[in-house]
């Protein structure tokens, strides 16, 4: 025996919403097919052509910003797409952090360059 | 208005933003009462999400009330208390129109996979989402869900997303009557993918995880019988042993990208650049009895997973995976939460003002203080 009072409620597939998977087409309650879009013709920032609402946050800049698009004229059923913006998403993470502390990525640039001059010297002489 | 913006990987602050506008005809401003996360949400915060941008707002559950409405809004009004489906949809495509709003055509210009979602990367569209004082909420008329007035914020937060998910979940698997359902993973949304099964008529359900503070929740709310796959050998063999050798009818996995419990699949996500990790795809294909059913609720991303679809091919599987269309449950499972037969609000183990949202994530990401669901609290209310 169920520990669930309730066990069993739902048993009739014919209760449960998603039943059959797809339903007969029909209007949601409330919708109307407005094209709400702007009619300019400009794709998204991602390179894409608008829907009819789209999102507006965070447009692409700097280098990430350069792989984001690269990335997005890439079809999404090639594994380069999704690789292209993963790597985008590492970029946009240093790029922030140059901008927070640009000080710290001189520093850092600074050391990189001595510590290359120093290996290729020590290279040189074997 | 104050927000949560993802910095990086592990990295989320509460920052100042402007407030969101009306952008399109059809949208709705939100003041944001509760906002959830997710286990899903851990999946951008830890940067396993391709196009997770720095300043992205996270945030997808969500209660609140209407602040302004464009001017095409014909069904809300400002003062309108409202729980908000984390799928962004028309009402009107050809998706939308057969209930599956969670594949909208009209909402996602980046990418065909999915429509469009709050909070979840630019993937889904790229909307801020939810985890903020305010939130833009388009195709006002076609999401959003007046909330009754003899039911509070929490009791319904969870129509939002996981509550729906959890229901949709054991949907997907077909359940007959008195057939045996095993559930693996214990976190919210597989504790109310275990609740559906027995409303669905399930003879027993079994649920599977490691933390031993989410089996304990898990036998108090769902009423179900527990394995700790730590304390096993082999979690496949197990199941097939705890149900005559067979397996079970039908397993659901609740888990998704971030399981663990395999150091293949987590050295390969690492090398491969997989999204994650698959091993509890690979253990519910292989714990199934033959001819039964898997049913994927937890969310994978591309571009690859490991997945024994051979061994899937060979059983005679029925593999049955989507996002959750949630707007077609919501009536429905409102009942059930109205009649008691689901407390969906019991989840909540934590609840935070949102400038505690970085101790929430952390908390949550790492399953400490016994931390189940944490809810923000944006504009302040009970704590």
């Amino acid at each position: 025996m169920s520990p669930d009072p309730a066990s069993g409620i739902d048993q009739d597939p014919a209760r449960r919403p998603g039943v059959p998977a797809e339903k007969p087409p029909h209007s949601q309650p409330h919708a109307r097919n407005v094209a709400q879009v702007r009619q300019d013709g400009r794709p998204t920032d991602a390179g894409q052509a608008r829907t009819p609402v789209f999102g507006t946050a965070q447009p692409p800049r700097g280098l990430s910003g350069r792989l984001r698009s690269a990335a997005y004229a890439i079809p999404e059923h090639y594994a380069r797409h999704w690789l292209l913006l993963i790597l985008a998403d590492r970029v946009d993470v240093l790029e922030h952090r140059v901008r927070r502390r640009p000080g710290m990525a001189v520093a850092a640039g600074a050391g990189a360059l001595l510590g290359a001059v120093a290996l290729a010297r020590a290279l040189g002489r074997r | 208005m104050k927000a949560l913006a993802y910095q990086g990987p592990k990295h989320v602050e509460v920052v100042t933003k402007p407030d969101p506008r009306i952008e399109h005809p059809g949208d709705a401003i939100v003041r944001v009462t509760r906002a959830a996360i997710c286990g899903s949400d851990l999946h951008l915060y830890h940067g396993l999400v391709p196009d997770t941008r720095v300043g992205h707002t996270f945030g997808h559950e969500v209660t609140g009330v209407v602040q302004e409405v464009g001017r095409a809004v014909t069904t809300l009004r400002p003062g309108d208390r409202v729980v908000v489906p984390f799928n962004i949809s028309c009402g009107s495509c050809f998706f939308c129109e057969r209930g599956l709003t969670a594949s909208c055509d009209r909402t996602n210009p980046n990418s065909q996979i999915v429509g469009g979602v709050y909070g979840y990367s630019h993937l889904t569209g790229g909307y801020d989402g939810g985890q903020a004082e305010y939130l833009r909420v388009p195709f006002a008329d076609a999401g959003p869900f007046k909330i009754p007035d003899d039911m509070d914020d929490d009791s319904v937060l969870f129509l939002s997303d996981i509550l729906p998910t959890g229901y949709q979940a054991a949907e997907m698997g077909e359940i007959k009557a008195n057939e045996i359902v095993a559930v693996f993973g214990c976190g919210p949304v597989g504790l109310f993918a275990a609740k559906s099964a027995w409303l669905m008529g399930a003879g027993r359900v079994i649920a599977i995880d490691s933390v031993d503070y989410r089996l304990q929740f898990a036998r108090r709310f769902a009423r179900v019988e527990t394995v700790d796959y730590t304390q096993v050998d082999d979690v496949v063999a197990h199941l097939r042993e705890m149900t005559d050798g067979r397996g079970p009818d039908v397993c659901i996995d609740a888990v998704g990208l971030e399981a663990s419990g395999s150091l293949m699949h987590k050295a390969l996500g690492v090398t491969m650049l997989q999204a994650g990790a698959a091993n509890v795809l690979q253990w519910a294909i292989g714990a199934v009895r033959k001819a039964g059913n898997v049913s994927i609720i937890g969310v994978y991303g591309p571009p690859w997973n490991l997945v024994p679809i051979g061994v899937a091919m060979n059983k005679g599987l029925t593999l049955r995976g989507a996002q959750c269309s949630v707007r077609r449950y919501m009536p429905h499972l409102l009942e059930h939460i109205r009649a008691g037969r689901i407390d969906a609000k019991a989840v909540i183990s934590h609840r935070l003002p949102l400038d505690d949202a970085a101790k929430g994530y952390h908390m949550f990401a790492n399953k400490q203080d016994d931390c189940l669901k944490c809810v923000l609290l944006p504009n302040g209310g009970a704590a």
